[in-house]
């Protein structure tokens, strides 16, 4: 891989062989080329790089759920809690080099797996982010190995045998620390570890201080997770992967009862829920539902995850199986449980509440939607189409209940045309009635008309000043009600030449 | 059956003093309580028919008024005629509405709104039907549509569901009508089949109605003359539920129902500086006391 640095083409990631040759990383590419003039080489794409990088932290989120991208080239782990679930029984507590079994088992799975796929990584467990970071990155490689998947442990408290022989630059500093600390001979981490911090701090900047505190876990580092930490969630794995939806439908009912269970002990319903299904070769498949209401019944739960599926269609390819299931609840409320009343409204808002789910779960949340009045009086924002399921149905107040005297006009059309289609009308100069207009190439003429309404666009949000709407309701010859507006005046202002008003139709009235 | 009387201007001004009243009294008028007739209230699901009050409406059914708890099927010639199609159902639903409890569900073709415009909340307030009970589905696809509808008759929290779409879809032959027909039945709420500019492609509804807008009738020259009531020519091209038939229509807002056009000049609000005003405005008249 090349790169351009410094207005040279530059290396900057090579194979194990390329590495056997003596190629070193950072070296211009040309002189690489005269001693081996067979090299073979591709530029970087950062891009790539970085979603394939992301592929593989959703991929760890098999560990964990609190994976952090660490630079462009590594993953940081959060698996405090999680390692003793690896642990196979019949292996010893601990090993030869002291790392618990549950985090060598769970170093080990991945690394293999990694392995599987083709990847060449490298590992390393410890108390502390920066301990971790620094035996990755720094451990001399073990013979033989240079290159492939290796892995290495600190067991807890043993951080200083592990680290004190690594550089410097394990400590993660500005390269120009890391050669001021050369430049007097400090070039190992024993050599600042153990030092009074004053002179240090003082000399190289606080930030040194800082590393060597995270690294013996005097100061805690904490990780900044790519996904949202989920309330809760249930998962399964499987020795042999699944592919069928029947499988992976029994498999969410499944985990969406043991998440039932612990909602309930909470006292909360889920509002989102997210199932994630791991695929054997790394692909991680996400599918996300939202519910209008809080919800635990599995078989809801399952209803809404398999419309989902079932609107996916093709785009949901299992490829050779899933290997593990993961169901999350995102987001809960507290689940109010209700007694039905002998009325039945309850059970039907509780029925129109599904119904929406199930919409909402198959189609796409925004387009169930509800109309949410708005408080302006250009028509077209008037109303608001809003997510039904989120919507809190209190706030759709309408007054459709008040009385109407009766021969008042109908304001309002039926019908909606957003944004207005524009009209050639002849009309009453300068500020009449239209007589006859073209739409859509045919032409209508008035019969009865109602109007003027004058409307004009607020002026605060233009810099402009708004042209005033004249709106008509007009009715043709074979009764067909339309809603125009002309925007505008007919006027002749003093040097100003005589601009005509534009027309519009904006709606259909019954 | 309760037939409206027809309008006459006495009428007209008792119901707007009565509604006026109402008004003060924050309720609504008596005449626009729909009752829901006692016979099919007692199981909950409302009327098992849908009494208009006009009688040549009603009367073109097996038994009087339209069978609830099925599918219909309403086409216009244009879709320029959509105001119109809309308004019709938009009075059906306000009736229905006004005696059943429910949402309605309007669902939508993917690019529906474009030809025809979107459903305006307050213009269908106008007709009686509340927005806050209508959630509007707008699908991908034709197939996605009626499957929509179909969850939708099954579902108890709906009273109607309504299914608008341009000229005949490939996807909803008979077959999927019929489906929609045998899931309405079951489910309880009343299905709308809404073309615009519909064809006559066979549809296993109960009925077809063809509707097309109805000039307001009046003098000549109607030039600045108000537009007077919404109204339609309703042609009932197919009914297997009673006989074909034609019948005119109208919308009356105060009353929230349909009435029996009586081509009577529109009586013009009473503006200080409006057009002329049409006879009968103004004037103290006095009726009967009953």
């Amino acid at each position: 891989m090349i790169a351009t640095r410094k207005g040279t083409e530059r290396i900057v990631a090579l194979n194990a062989a390329a590495r056997a040759l003596g190629i070193l990383a950072g070296e211009p590419l040309a002189d690489a080329r005269a001693r081996h003039p067979g090299l073979a080489s591709d530029a970087q794409a950062p891009a790539e790089e970085a979603a394939l990088l992301a592929a593989l932290a959703d991929w760890c989120d098999r560990y964990t759920p609190l994976v952090a991208l660490d630079s462009d080239d590594g993953l940081l782990l959060d698996i405090t809690g999680c390692a003793h679930l690896f642990a196979r029984d019949g292996a010893g507590a601990t090993q030869d080099d002291g790392l618990p079994a549950g985090e060598r088992a769970l170093m080990d799975d991945c690394l293999r797996r990694l392995g599987d796929q083709g990847f060449a990584a490298r590992a390393a467990v410890a108390d502390t982010p920066a301990a971790a970071w620094a035996l990755a990155r720094h451990a001399p490689e073990p013979d033989g190995l240079a290159g492939a998947a290796a892995g290495a442990g600190i067991a807890p408290g043993a951080w200083r045998d592990a680290l004190v022989a690594l550089p410097i630059a394990a400590l993660r500093l500005e390269e120009a620390t890391v050669d001021a600390l050369a430049r007097v001979g400090l070039t190992r981490i024993a050599d600042v570890v153990d030092r009074p911090r004053g002179p240090l701090a003082s000399r190289f900047g606080r930030e040194l201080v800082r590393r060597i505190d995270r690294l013996r876990g005097d100061e805690a580092e904490p990780i900044s997770p790519r996904l949202a930490v989920p309330l809760l969630a249930a998962d399964r794995r499987f020795f042999e992967p699944i592919s069928r939806e029947e499988d992976v439908r029994g498999v969410i009912l499944a985990l969406a009862e043991r998440l039932s269970r612990d909602l309930e002990r909470r006292g909360e319903g889920g509002r989102a829920f997210e199932l994630a299904l791991f695929r054997v070769d790394g692909v991680v498949n996400r599918v996300t539902v939202g519910t209008s209401r809080a919800l635990r019944e599995p078989a809801r739960v399952l209803g809404l995850f398999a419309e989902r599926l079932a609107a996916l269609g093709d785009d949901f390819d299992a490829g050779f199986g899933f290997d593990l299931v993961r169901l999350c609840v995102l987001e809960a409320q507290r689940f109010e449980a209700v007694q039905s009343d002998f009325t039945q409204a309850g059970e039907q808002t509780e029925a129109l509440d599904a119904l929406i789910d199930r919409l909402g779960a198959r189609l796409g949340i925004a387009r169930v939607a509800r109309f949410l009045p708005c408080d302006s009086h250009l028509p077209e924002a008037r109303q608001k189409l809003v997510p039904a399921a989120l919507v809190d149905t209190t706030a759709l107040v309408w007054c459709s209940e008040t009385p109407v005297a009766p021969d008042t006009p109908q304001l309002r059309p039926l019908r909606l045309i957003d944004p207005p289609e524009p009209v050639e009308a002849v009309a009453m100069v300068p500020e009449g009635p239209p007589l006859r207009f073209r739409w859509r190439r045919a032409l209508y003429e008035v019969r009865a008309c109602e109007g003027p309404e004058r409307l004009v666009p607020p002026w605060w949000q233009s810099p402009q000043p708004p042209q005033a709407r004249d709106y008509y309701r007009v009715e043709d010859g074979e009764g067909r009600r339309f809603w125009l507006y002309r925007e505008g005046f007919y006027e002749a202002d003093a040097g100003v030449e005589l601009r005509a008003p534009r027309w519009f139709l904006q709606g259909l009235y019954a | 059956m309760v037939a409206v009387p027809r309008p006459d201007p006495d009428r007209t001004r008792l119901v707007e003093l009565r509604s006026r009243i109402a008004a003060l009294e924050g309720r609504l008028s008596s005449e626009a309580q729909l009752q829901p007739d006692p016979a099919s209230a007692a199981n909950g699901q409302g009327p098992a028919r849908l009494l208009t009050g006009v009688a040549g409406f009603d009367g073109l059914f097996a038994a009087a008024g339209m069978p609830c708890g099925t599918l219909h099927e309403a086409t216009s010639a244009e879709s320029r005629s959509g105001g119109a199609l809309t308004g019709f159902a938009a009075a059906l639903l306000s009736c229905l509405a006004a005696r059943r409890t429910g949402a309605v569900l309007w669902v939508m073709e993917p690019d529906g709104g474009r030809e025809t415009g979107s459903p305006n909340a307050e213009g269908l307030a106008r007709f009686g039907l509340d927005p806050a009970r209508v959630v509007l589905v707008r699908a991908r696809c034709v197939a996605e549509m009626l499957w929509a509808v179909e969850e939708g008759v099954q579902a108890k929290g709906v009273c109607a569901v309504v299914a608008e779409m341009r000229g005949a879809p490939r996807a909803l032959d008979l077959t999927a009508s019929r489906r929609l027909l045998l899931r309405a039945e079951a489910g309880g709420a009343t299905a709308f089949l809404l073309r615009h500019a519909g064809g006559a492609a066979p549809t296993a509804a109960v009925t077809r109605f063809r509707i097309a807008a109805r000039p307001s009738g009046g003098r000549e020259d109607r030039r600045l003359a108000p537009l007077g009531r919404p109204g339609w020519r309703v042609e009932l091209q197919r009914n297997r539920d009673g006989r074909p038939g034609t019948v005119e229509l109208e919308w009356d807002h105060a009353m929230r129902s349909f009435a029996a056009p009586a081509d009577r000049e529109p009586v013009v609000p009473r503006t200080g500086d409006g057009p002329a005003g049409a006879p009968g405005t103004g004037r103290v008249v006095a009726f009967a006391r009953r």
